[in-house]
């Protein structure tokens, strides 16, 4: 702890286990010091960091006090906002999409975009399917997708290198024998 | 000495409970959403609605989903339609449009935003073929409600402008058929009888400056052979007189000095005196003489605070007095009580993510030049001409608002790209003037620690969150919303 020559504190900080307090939480509480502190924010070692205040000149004893309290606080606050935020983000979301969608004229609508993503409905640990993911296509996407479905139905995706356009079975022979392959190494 | 160790962070149900922000004011926990939707819950029901152990029992359990606050009870329909609502004029396009027809002025404002330049100098009178371009380029935008708003300077001393903008606009619109608000924006000191007839005979709004009493007003506002006062008081009282029962009518507002922090009682009475509607209490802010004399008439925003809540407190006191159907509405708490209360945001472009520069207002110089918004003009008056997006006399209305410099404006104020703010329970009701970041703080992201814009609009919140507690003051907030809005348009209250 850093301290002047006549013994006054001139930091105040704190470790803590990233686990329980992420580093966006711990950024976010030292960001909002900074009117009345230097704010710093290091790593102390696997999986914890430090935050560190250093205290703005003419602070004086009972606020350098108060703010390492407040500093404790808005540590717990920025944690709950975090996760919060994080389990609620797709949802946010779709409620978004969906009311810019309704904006739109039913020509640029998609249906997918009026129905909630599985996660929306579920929970925060359901399977994936953003939201944002079924934004509405606006015409000029819609134009490039048209331009690339032609391109593949005039067959001029012949030249293809890499193989792509083949099938497994074109390229290793029977799916069986493949499969069993595969099963093989897996048992190894 | 070793540092000390906090605490887990509180518990929270990732499954019931929906998304919220959250703020402590006066031992309550406010929680707000996306939605604008608030609650205020004691310390131990946010414990119990953040752990998600408020349920289908609990008499705050229907609300709380109503209001889209618990997870697994979500209207998505109803909350989705809510938050268009709060939200539709990301959908309208500009609709302020700010015509500087002059920078003469017959006033010295000790805080004179606009810089002006003495009655006498003609340099700064905008022309008539400039004025064509300007009504051309307004009527270009898409939005279906268009507000034009005569500013200054004095925008009377560039009288036979006016006229020619007001005759063009209107003219233009019966061919077009928008909603169409004119609104002036006038120290009334060269305003005659001949004027006002035939401003009224127009419909044009009205939005002046009275500081407060008298000796305040004068102080604030001195006016070479004095008189300031007198004939601001003597044609608010006609111009209310004769728009009694119209569709337009007239506002004032005042802007706080350090002359009037110790007079909050006294200004908000002479309000009552002239038999005003309503006041609205605006701080300083960093442009044009108010910068020079900063020193002199500035203050920091706690000091602003203050004198905010001793003022909205006597305004309160003074509708307890009055009939309910006669509210004295004090207009700043009045546009956040809109978005508190209603899921109708009333457009102040101030007070919107992102903000009006560029997508909700344009302001146009004398000379033509477009720019974002009446800061960015307000600036280019002090050399800096960052917000200039093109001329009404070159160029088109597209080049102008998809100018790079409008949507690095957008993306600055967009709150969900501030840190502080997307994180603040007062995000759904607050703004930022990314204008105001690139003059205080050198930076058009600005920093809200620091920001004293910030610090006013928290703190006018925190006070207005403590004051709605109270149900005789909740009574007499809702009354304000029933008052007709948009008077001189609630985009258009800008600092005269």
């Amino acid at each position: 702890m850093a301290k002047t020559k006549t013994g006054v504190k001139t930091e105040t900080e704190l470790e803590l286990e990233e686990r329980l307090y992420p580093l966006e939480a711990v950024q976010a509480a030292a960001y909002a010091f900074t009117d009345r502190a230097y704010a710093r924010v290091e790593t102390a070692g696997e999986g914890r960091l430090r935050v560190v205040l250093a205290f703005k000149p003419a602070t004086s004893a009972a606020a350098r006090a108060a703010l390492a309290g407040e500093l404790r606080n808005e540590l717990l606050h920025q944690a709950l906002r975090h996760k919060v935020s994080q389990a609620n983000q797709k949802i946010r979301e779709f409620i978004v999409t969906k009311a810019l969608v309704s904006a739109l004229p039913a020509s640029a609508k998609v249906a997918s975009a009026e129905e909630p993503c599985k996660e929306c409905t579920t929970g925060p640990d359901g399977a994936p399917g953003s939201a944002a993911a079924h934004a509405p296509l606006d015409a000029e996407l819609e134009g490039e997708i048209d331009r690339l479905l032609k391109e593949i139905d005039s067959g001029s995706g012949a030249d293809d290198p890499l193989g792509v356009t083949s099938s497994w079975e074109e390229k290793f022979g029977p799916a069986g024998e493949a499969q069993g392959d595969a099963k093989k190494e897996g048992a190894a | 000495m070793s540092p000390e160790l906090v605490e887990a962070p509180p518990a929270f149900d990732p499954v019931k409970v929906g998304f919220f922000r959250f703020r402590r004011i006066l031992g309550k926990v406010l929680v707000t959403n996306d939605l604008g939707r608030h609650r205020l819950l004691s310390e131990e029901d946010f414990r119990r609605f953040a752990a998600g152990e408020i349920g289908p029992d609990d008499p705050a359990y229907r609300a709380l989903c109503d209001d889209g606050f618990v997870r697994d009870r979500m209207d998505f329909d109803v909350l989705s339609r809510a938050w268009a609502e709060r939200h539709r004029y990301l959908w309208d396009g500009p609709n302020l449009h700010v015509v500087v027809v002059t920078l003469r002025c017959d006033h010295r404002c000790v805080y004179c935003h606009a810089s002006s330049v003495r009655l006498e100098d003609r340099s700064t009178d905008m022309t008539e073929e400039t004025a064509r371009t300007v009504v051309d380029r307004i009527f270009a935008s898409p939005s279906k409600a268009l507000t034009i708003e005569f500013q200054g300077g004095e925008p009377l001393a560039n009288w036979p402008i006016v006229r020619l903008i007001v005759e063009e606009a209107l003219e233009r619109n019966r061919r077009e058929g928008r909603s169409l608000w004119l609104n002036l924006v006038t120290n009334l000191s060269l305003m005659d009888d001949e004027k006002l007839d035939w401003l009224l005979e127009r419909g044009v709004n009205f939005c002046t400056s009275l500081d407060g009493p008298a000796q305040l007003h004068d102080r604030n506002r001195p006016r070479p052979g004095g008189g300031g006062h007198a004939g601001v008081a003597r044609w608010y009282r006609e111009i209310q007189k004769r728009t009694k029962r119209r569709a337009f009518r007239i506002d004032a507002l005042l802007t706080v000095t350090r002359n009037s922090l110790d007079k909050p009682r006294e200004i908000v009475d002479s309000y009552d005196e002239l038999g005003a509607r309503s006041l609205f209490l605006r701080p300083l802010n960093p442009y044009g003489t108010a910068t020079a004399s900063w020193s002199k008439i500035g203050y920091t925003p706690e000091e602003f605070l203050v004198f905010y809540r001793a003022a909205l407190d006597r305004v309160l006191e003074l509708n307890r007095k009055r009939p309910r159907a006669r509210p004295f509405v004090e207009q700043t708490a009045r546009l956040f009580l809109a978005k508190i209360l209603t899921d109708r945001d009333p457009n102040f472009l101030d007070l919107r993510s992102p903000c009006g520069a560029g997508v909700g207002q344009l302001a146009y110089n004398w000379d033509g030049a477009v720019y974002t918004c009446d800061e960015g003009r307000m600036l280019a008056r002090m050399g800096d001409d960052t917000f200039r997006i093109g001329s009404a006399a070159e160029g088109s209305y597209e080049e102008s608002v998809a100018h790079p410099t409008v949507r690095a404006l957008a993306v600055a104020s967009c709150l969900d790209n501030q840190p502080s703010c997307s994180s603040c329970a007062y995000k759904p009701y607050c703004g930022v003037c990314p204008v105001q970041c690139y003059k205080e703080q050198g930076d058009i992201m600005g920093r809200m620690p620091t920001n004293t814009h910030c610090r006013i609009n928290m703190g006018v919140l925190d006070f207005l969150f403590e004051r709605l507690q109270d149900s005789g003051n909740a009574r007499i907030f809702k009354t304000w919303l029933k008052q007709r809005e948009g008077v001189v348009g609630e985009a258009s209250y800008r600092r005269a």
